[in-house]
């Protein structure tokens, strides 16, 4: 509240809102203008005084005012005139009327909302109390609008931590599933003239909290141990059960250390049983699938309670392997194992209920087509693709494995050694792109494996060769001290190489590249998890058909499939030189 | 010294604060080439700078590495007109549209 003694003040949340407030004094009297003039401009320093109510009405229509003080009797217009005119133009403007008449037009003064009516002639605490009176409205406001600035900031404030520790329980989730073979053969190294095995994933919950899990793990160099679970309900309980479920599973596989030669399924499973029963709820209940591949052997024991059959294609036949237990519940004790002998096995489908519950653009359930088209889907990015195409939605949280085998050999085969520095890569891209470049066949594609084998090459020079984490890459390149300073320095202690092989398969129409260097191998998780160096792989992934690691990550595989492309007569680059 | 060598397919040509790219953008000497001359645009304090890659169907990650530095850290506004479909595809799979402001014609 002003105070006023003798005109002195004191400060006050309203003496804020007057120094910050815009106000006209309106008077046809100068002497009036004058003292008021002189009165108020201490306390307010955006004040202007006219006599003229015509300028002031102009002033009013082309400047916001907040407070006006107006006489009521003038020449050309009256105060409660310009009043209408000045609400014209800002609905919200306080008022003050000014008069030394007794007889106003009352009604039309209440009507018009004038905030205050003071005898002539105003000045000292009356004027400045009928100020405040009339300015509480900016007051209220201003509180309003910073009470709402608070709220919004809290809101965003709030929404932000919820987002934060979303992504965190995420972060978790993923962390707690492991995938082994992420992208990936369980292969040490792969040769010309391999079959090789190698596993694509694809995870995508609905909330962030999943009750889908799964993990994909080595146990030794020729088995693969793979769940799928999928805990009945939604939301929180659901994915408490099945994070539980990771997360003991991948310890009790964690604790297979020795090498052991019996397979770890029946032990694995009766252990988790144990555990989960321990944890669920009366009418709970949990879908599993449980598969130990030996691809030396060539065999899958698997036990699936009651998720979505494995798909199975085998001399490109497929083979629908069903359930063979009921969902685990809390008073489940046996469970059955079966054994598949997969001689010739060409892919392995494992899904979650979400796709096969999912319905096309016609309505349908998805399960039919989807069946009709696994013998023909080639790679797992083709399968994404025609779920985006075909489904309308997907109702749930979907996970979905593709184990593929490709034969890697063909006509045309060639191994280059390339030093491992950046001039030396750069220069053998540009020689063999240009080469590319000049065949007709490869010339539309020429670009793209130059650009894949420039993200692979240096993939293999700095996170390989030179072992170059992604923590310090990016440090280095916010520095802009990456290449020029961090790298040159390395290239000079490091006297390593890399192995690079085109085979080309006329009868395929596809060409394969591998790529090896004598690093000890990368944390291929920690790359995504990169700022600035992250894409690279995303790169490979979206212009390449296939694309995978062998397990240590020293040695990567690329296709490029030129179906419906002549490749016969073609000049293949068969005498690329090299600086070497 | 040079450590990218001089073997770049790209050619480029720079008037004010736009830069226009041609050829295929492949290898590391390109990304060298091309952050020279948005470095020397930078330094010639232009704050706004447009890149047109005329033909070139797709760029490497050091590229995007640089131009995500630039934008982030130097807080240099970058508008990339990608005239290919392949490279517009890529960076909207990448899902750098909105950060390097991407577009398919000038």
């Amino acid at each position: 509240m002003i105070t006023s003694t003798s005109h002195a003040y004191r400060y006050s949340e309203t003496s804020e809102i007057l120094r910050e407030i815009r106000v006209l004094v309106v008077d046809d009297d100068y002497l009036t203008t004058a003292s008021l003039e002189m009165f108020l401009s201490p306390y307010i320093p955006n004040l202007l005084c006219l006599n003229s109510p015509l300028n002031a009405s102009y002033y009013l229509e082309n400047h916001h005012v907040d407070l006006l003080i107006t006489d009521y009797w003038m020449n050309d217009l009256t105060g409660v005139e310009l009043i209408k005119i000045a609400k014209k133009y800002n609905p919200d403007i306080c008022t003050i009327l000014l008069t030394v008449e007794d007889r106003l037009p009352v009604a039309e003064i209440v009507n018009l909302g004038v905030d205050r009516y003071l005898k002539k002639p105003a000045m000292g605490t009356k004027l400045l109390e009928a100020i405040e009176y009339a300015v509480h409205r900016i007051l209220l406001k201003k509180i309003l609008i910073d009470k709402q600035k608070k709220e919004i900031e809290l809101m965003k404030y709030k929404e932000k931590y919820n987002e934060y520790h979303q992504k965190e329980a995420y972060k978790k989730q993923v962390n707690i599933l492991k995938d082994d073979l992420k992208d990936a053969t369980f292969l040490k190294k792969f040769e010309v003239g391999d079959n090789i095995y190698y596993f694509k994933s694809f995870y995508k919950p609905r909330e962030i909290l999943s009750g889908d899990c799964y993990s994909i793990r080595l146990i030794d160099d020729r088995r693969v141990f793979i769940y799928l679970i999928d805990t009945m309900g939604k939301g929180f309980s659901s994915s408490i059960t099945s994070i539980n479920s990771a997360a003991i599973l991948n310890y009790l596989i964690s604790k297979y250390t020795t090498r052991i030669s019996f397979p770890i399924i029946n032990k694995t499973i009766k252990k988790f049983l144990d555990f989960i029963k321990t944890i669920l709820l009366d009418e709970e209940i949990v879908c599993a699938l449980f598969i130990e591949i030996d691809f030396r052997d060539q065999k899958i024991l698997y036990s699936n309670f009651s998720m979505p059959p494995m798909f199975l294609v085998i001399d490109k036949k497929l083979t629908i392997i069903k359930p063979n237990n009921t969902p685990i519940n809390k008073n489940t004790n046996d469970f059955k194992i079966d054994i598949i002998k997969i001689d010739n096995l060409e892919k392995v489908f494992l899904v979650s209920d979400g796709i096969i519950e999912a319905k096309d653009r016609e309505n349908k359930i998805y399960y039919h087509k989807l069946i009709q088209s696994i013998p023909k889907t080639k790679y797992m990015k083709n399968f994404l693709k025609k779920l985006n195409d075909e489904l309308e939605e997907i109702p749930d949280d979907v996970t979905a494995i593709f184990i593929n085998k490709v034969s890697f050999d063909g006509y045309f085969k060639k191994t280059f050694t390339i030093n491992s520095t950046l001039k030396d890569i750069n220069r053998f891209i540009k020689i063999f792109c240009d080469r590319l470049n000049r065949s007709k066949r490869f010339k539309n594609i020429s670009n793209k494996v130059g650009v894949v084998l420039s993200e692979l090459l240096l993939n293999a020079h700095e996170h390989g060769n030179l072992g170059i984490t992604t923590d310090i890459k990016d440090s280095e390149i916010h520095e802009e001290s990456y290449y020029e300073k961090f790298i040159a320095k390395l290239e000079k202690t490091v006297n390593k190489s890399i192995k690079l092989t085109i085979v080309i398969s006329l009868t395929k129409k596809q060409i394969y590249i591998t790529i090896e260097d004598e690093g000890k191998g990368f944390d291929r998780t920690s790359i995504e998890t990169g700022y600035y160096s992250k894409y690279g792989l995303d790169i490979v992934n979206h212009l390449t058909d296939e694309f995978f690691f062998n397990f240590a990550g020293n040695q990567c595989f690329v296709l490029f499939d030129l179906k419906g492309k002549s490749l016969v007569s073609e000049a293949i680059p068969l005498e690329l030189k090299t600086n070497n | 010294m040079n450590i990218f060598g001089k073997d770049t397919n790209i050619e480029v040509s720079v008037s004010n604060n736009l830069i226009r790219i041609y050829g295929q953008v492949q290898n590391i000497a390109d990304y060298a080439l091309i952050r020279e001359k948005i470095v020397e645009m930078i330094s010639n304090n232009f704050r706004d700078i447009k890149i047109v890659f005329e033909e070139s169907n797709a760029v490497t990650s050091s590229i995007i590495g640089f131009l995500l530095k630039v934008t982030q850290k130097d807080k240099i506004n970058i508008h990339v007109v990608a005239k290919n479909e392949d490279l517009y595809l890529l960076f909207e799979i990448l899902g750098l549209i909105d950060i390097f402001k991407v577009t398919k014609s000038e």
